[in-house]
């Protein structure tokens, strides 16, 4: 069965309550993505960017509103279902330290898998423009750990990846080299980012201030 | 052993495949829907890849979350090591002191009933013995102002080596659950230093319940590993004894203890690794991920 779209929020709201106040992260957001499509959400920093993907990821829930995954309400879940929706159709990507550093390459990127397939691994690595899969994550660069954490995140085929600013600690030339891998991807990517100059890469980008998503203009 | 461990708990690896739920549309073995409704086949057997050759079933017992238990062996190496030796040395007191007791009851076994003499009975020296007996009897009748006679003094004599055999298995039981004990404290260390990896994990779909076992099986590793070298140095050393100075020691000694030992051992420090590990697997995603570690 396939969905019109991936990703849909309706009326999504989270509200942090902290001591003696509520902070809104996020209000009444309501968009889709499409299969295959790639989305970039701007904002500046604690514009509630990562709340936004925690959501997304099942790793959040909505105060209100409903997330439905390929036509799945989210909020029907429960742990163990979860947990295996983000196993099979959720693929993460961090800002930073994504890799288990006493795991090689290889072993990271197959880690998640149910099955150890080693040649489809490989396969994602080599797309990935990674080599020396005998390695640990200490001897290599931020833009080889996101690649590598970018072929882990496909490694069970999702539906969706959901990137966190994953290139906030890479320079322009790598962020340009893993936005055009991020390109090739068969899935559905929603990436935020701090930096709205990367909008040409994408689909479509919106802009996320105060809570509130806006199309880029 | 290592690896018949770590096979046990595959079998309750929740199998995505396997199972459904409510309306996604669920991945089949030889079908894998993605984005783009891609079709992939599993492969299986043996694949030369990079170099190596592999064969499924033997990875798929040493790939997973499970095998991660062994992988975070070779962190902490210093804390994980003191902790080894801290179990081994309670595994050796044990084995000594259970040995002692086994030696006395063969003893006590092999004297006969309390009524009997207590000792190897020998015709050349029985005289010198009951004489001996007869002095120390008297000895403790003027020095306790008490009348006892041999009789009753072999059947207390017998029930004091009782009693001692009992104080040495309870000795023997505290030191190990001293040697273990500490293996909760490492474990709680190891586990607080990996909040982020914990969350890592979670992000990639693992469950509580694998988390769970995974760190209570590492907590397990540790319990064997110093079980295994705690018997080996142990047995060294009644060994050592029983050529020395007790010649039947190590004859009387059954095979079970050791066994015992390693499995006792083993699953104490599985129990004492429940809540380091039920503690790391309750810890909230958002919350991990903002740790540095």
């Amino acid at each position: 069965m396939i969905t019109e779209s991936i990703l849909a929020f309706n009326q999504v709201s989270k509200v942090y309550h902290r001591k003696n106040a509520e902070v809104t992260a996020l209000k009444d957001l309501s968009f889709s993505l499409p299969p295959d499509s790639s989305t970039l959400v701007t904002g500046p920093s604690g514009a509630g960017k990562t709340s936004l993907i925690y959501l997304a990821g099942l790793i959040k829930t909505p105060s209100s509103g409903k997330i439905c995954i390929k036509g799945v309400p989210t909020s029907d879940l429960d742990d163990s279902e979860r947990s295996l929706m983000i196993r099979n159709e959720i693929g993460f990507i961090f800002r930073r330290a994504n890799l288990l550093p006493y795991l090689n390459i290889l072993e990271n990127v197959m880690l998640p898998m149910s099955s150890p397939d080693e040649g489809k691994a490989g396969k994602l690595l080599e797309k990935a423009h990674v080599d020396k899969w005998d390695r640990f994550p200490r001897d290599m660069s931020p833009e080889e750990v996101q690649k590598v954490t970018l072929a882990r995140s496909l490694v069970n085929d999702p539906a969706i990846v959901l990137a966190d600013e994953p290139t906030a600690e890479l320079d322009r030339e790598a962020t340009a080299n893993f936005l055009e891998l991020l390109g090739k991807i068969d899935a559905t990517l929603l990436l935020t980012s701090s930096q709205s100059s990367l909008h040409n890469f994408f689909d479509k980008s919106y802009m996320l201030e105060y809570g509130v998503l806006r199309s880029y203009p | 052993m290592i690896s018949l461990i770590l096979r046990i708990p595959l079998f309750s690896i929740k199998e995505p495949y396997l199972f459904s739920i409510k309306n996604i549309n669920i991945k089949t073995p030889n079908d894998v829907i993605s984005g783009k409704n891609k079709i992939s086949k599993k492969k299986s057997g043996l694949t030369l890849l990079n170099g190596r050759t592999s064969i499924f079933n033997y990875e798929l017992v040493l790939m997973g979350i499970y095998t991660l238990s062994l992988k975070n062996l070779r962190r902490n190496r210093l804390r994980n090591l003191s902790t080894v030796l801290r179990i081994s040395l309670g595994v050796i007191i044990l084995l000594i002191l259970v040995s002692s007791g086994l030696g006395i009851s063969s003893f006590l076994e092999k004297s006969g009933p309390s009524s009997g003499k207590i000792g190897v009975q020998s015709s050349t020296t029985a005289d010198n013995q009951s004489n001996l007996v007869s002095s120390a009897v008297n000895y403790i009748n003027s020095f306790l102002g008490s009348s006892i006679t041999e009789n009753q003094f072999f059947s207390r004599l017998e029930g004091l080596l009782v009693n001692l055999v009992y104080l040495l298995d309870g000795l023997a039981s505290v030191a190990l659950l001293i040697g273990v004990l500490g293996i909760m404290n490492t474990m709680g260390f190891n586990l607080s230093e990996r909040r982020r990896e914990i969350g890592l994990l979670k992000c990639m779909g693992f469950t509580k319940r694998e988390i769970f076992i995974s760190c209570t099986l590492e907590s397990g590793l540790l319990g064997f590993i110093g079980s295994i070298v705690g018997v080996i140095i142990g047995t060294l050393g009644i060994w050592l004894i029983s050529v020395f100075f007790a010649p039947d020691l190590f004859n009387v000694l059954p095979l079970w203890l050791f066994v015992g030992t390693i499995a006792i051992t083993t699953l104490l420090s599985l129990i004492l690794g429940l809540y380091p590990a039920w503690f790391t697997s309750q810890i909230r995603v958002e919350e991990a991920l903002l740790c540095d570690y």
